[in-house]
């Protein structure tokens, strides 16, 4: 009977104190929310900027200069969305304001369309990426192709004298 | 005039054309590499509206996508090269005869990019060699690569294996003329991006079309003259920012071993094994100007091959060459080489001594 007791009264205590916790968690989460949060001014809009980030080098030159024109225009589109949400913030007129969400909407629709053609393409220069390296080997194939050439001609010739 | 004097004036001809090309095209001389052009942005301020600005990235999306698509197309690249030089004894011989030759080299390539990772390559190599007296040391190759498979998977490894078929053809020393089969593959690790190490390895199978192997008291049989070669190369190398006075130089040693079989059993002159260690350095100095410099030292020992007045040991070779060139690039097509190839071999054989330096002056056009 005692140790059902004792049982009963740990049980107690762990509850009690879970329940404390949960309340103290929950406050703590109502007051995150009804902090109002400033909304992100253009300058963070700019740094978050996904694209921004450095591509790697792929072994191909043309792939490498359309990434950094899909890059331009990512940025592009960015600032019209930016453009288009400073006006929002000041315009008065319901159907100039409907005008601009549509803009606004259909240009993120564009702009998650376009990052996803640069994921692929980041993707597919990532895969053929270059290095140093390669770039020295590929100048010296030609050579090395012409001393094995003069190799195997001196090879031929050495051979007749027996 | 006979008909073998024909090709020489030939050759004279291109030789003085390709030099006529060059000395009256001096602007190719001035001429600075063009920089890739990149399409301006359209112009996407408060005056363009958001349709145009819109149809305009769309548009470009859409070049890009095809672009994409044309990258994975066959793609070609092509040289063609006039080279003169002389060599100080191009036949190997104790007694030196010197000798100025002439070479035209082809060499046209197709390539596709099958995945983003694996490419395929195509390739065709031709050389026609032509001495003004040696006429044994004529010849014309032809090097067939139909099938290279590259394989980059990321940053760090390259792998490659590739199928070789070559004809060798000497118009008039004809028992030397062959074909060869070869297979080869390569794996390569790339270090902290600046560096690598690469195994390789080669086999091939050469026929002497028109020469019969020989038994062991030198009769000739019915059989070609075929020899089999197993190749081991190992490669490592680094590339330096700045090593005064080049830049982006690209330094390796290699090690490679070979051992070559023949079914000609006379005196086996054609069983060796050979060691050879290579060093080079490839570098530019300007953005036009680039120096190449190597050093090769070859042991070959001969596994039977008798050496005259002794009964062994067996014959052996080495083989030291000294090479360097310098390449001036002109402009995108056109580009300029000069070279020089010392070669000594010292062996047991003291009849097979021999010294030979090769100068050499090569023009290419690249497309």
């Amino acid at each position: 009977m005692r140790l059902e007791t004792r049982r009963l009264t740990v049980g107690l205590l762990v509850v009690g104190f879970g329940l404390l916790v949960g309340q103290r968690l929950e406050a703590q989460e109502q007051a995150a929310k009804t902090k109002k949060t400033p909304p992100p001014s253009p300058q963070e809009l700019e740094s978050e900027a996904p694209w921004m980030q450095p591509i790697p080098v792929p072994a191909d030159p043309e792939l490498e200069a359309q990434l950094y024109e899909l890059q331009d225009a990512l940025k592009a589109i960015h600032e019209q969305i930016v453009r288009r949400k400073r006006i929002l913030a000041d315009a008065q007129d319901e159907t100039a304001k409907a005008t601009l969400f549509a803009e606004i909407d259909s240009l993120r629709t564009e702009r998650d369309e376009i990052e996803s053609l640069l994921h692929q393409l980041v993707n597919e220069a990532r895969a053929s990426e270059r290095t140093a390296i390669d770039e020295a080997l590929a100048n010296v194939r030609m050579l090395e192709w012409r001393r094995e050439q003069l190799d195997r001609r001196e090879e031929i010739i050495r051979d007749r004298q027996e | 005039m006979t008909a073998k004097s024909k090709p020489r004036w030939l050759h004279r001809v291109l030789a003085a054309v390709t030099c006529l090309l060059f000395s009256s095209t001096p602007a190719l001389w001035a001429q600075e590499p063009q920089e890739r052009e990149r399409p301006e942005l359209p112009p996407l301020t408060a005056q363009v509206s958001p349709e145009q600005a819109l149809a305009a990235i769309k548009r470009r999306a859409q070049k890009i996508l095809e672009a994409r698509r044309a990258a994975r197309r066959v793609k070609f690249y092509g040289e063609l090269s006039q080279v003169l030089g002389y060599e100080t004894n191009p036949a190997t011989a104790s007694s030196h005869k010197g000798d100025t030759y002439f070479e035209e080299d082809a060499y046209a390539m197709l390539s596709k990019k099958l995945t983003p990772t694996v490419s395929w390559e195509g390739s065709y190599y031709g050389v026609y060699l032509q001495y003004l007296d040696y006429g044994d040391g004529d010849y014309t190759s032809h090097t067939f690569t139909p099938l290279k498979l590259k394989w980059q998977p990321g940053r760090m490894w390259r792998v490659e294996s590739w199928l070789d078929y070559d004809l060798n053809y000497y118009p008039t020393a004809k028992d030397s003329g062959y074909r060869q089969f070869k297979t080869t593959s390569r794996i390569r690790q790339n270090l902290f991006g600046t560096a690598f190490h690469q195994l390789q390895y080669e086999f091939f199978e050469r026929d002497y079309m028109t020469k019969n192997a020989r038994d062991g008291a030198g009769n000739e049989t019915f059989s070609d003259r075929v020899d089999a070669r197993h190749r081991l190369r190992y490669k490592v190398g680094a590339t330096v920012r700045e090593a005064l006075p080049l830049k982006n130089a690209l330094f390796t040693v290699e090690n490679d071993v070979y051992r070559n079989d023949s079914n000609d059993a006379r005196n086996d002159f054609y069983d060796y094994d050979v060691w050879k260690i290579t060093s080079a350095v490839n570098g530019s100095a300007t953005k036009k100007l680039s120096f190449n410099g190597s050093f090769a030292f070859e042991r070959k020992n001969y596994r039977e091959r008798p050496v005259t007045g002794l009964v062994a040991p067996a014959r052996y070779d080495d083989k030291y060459t000294l090479a360097s060139g310098a390449t001036y690039n002109l402009n995108k097509t056109w580009r300029a080489a000069a070279a020089l190839n010392f070669d000594h071999l010292g062996s047991n054989e003291s009849t097979g001594e021999y010294d030979n330096m090769k100068y050499s002056l090569t023009v290419t056009a690249q497309f």
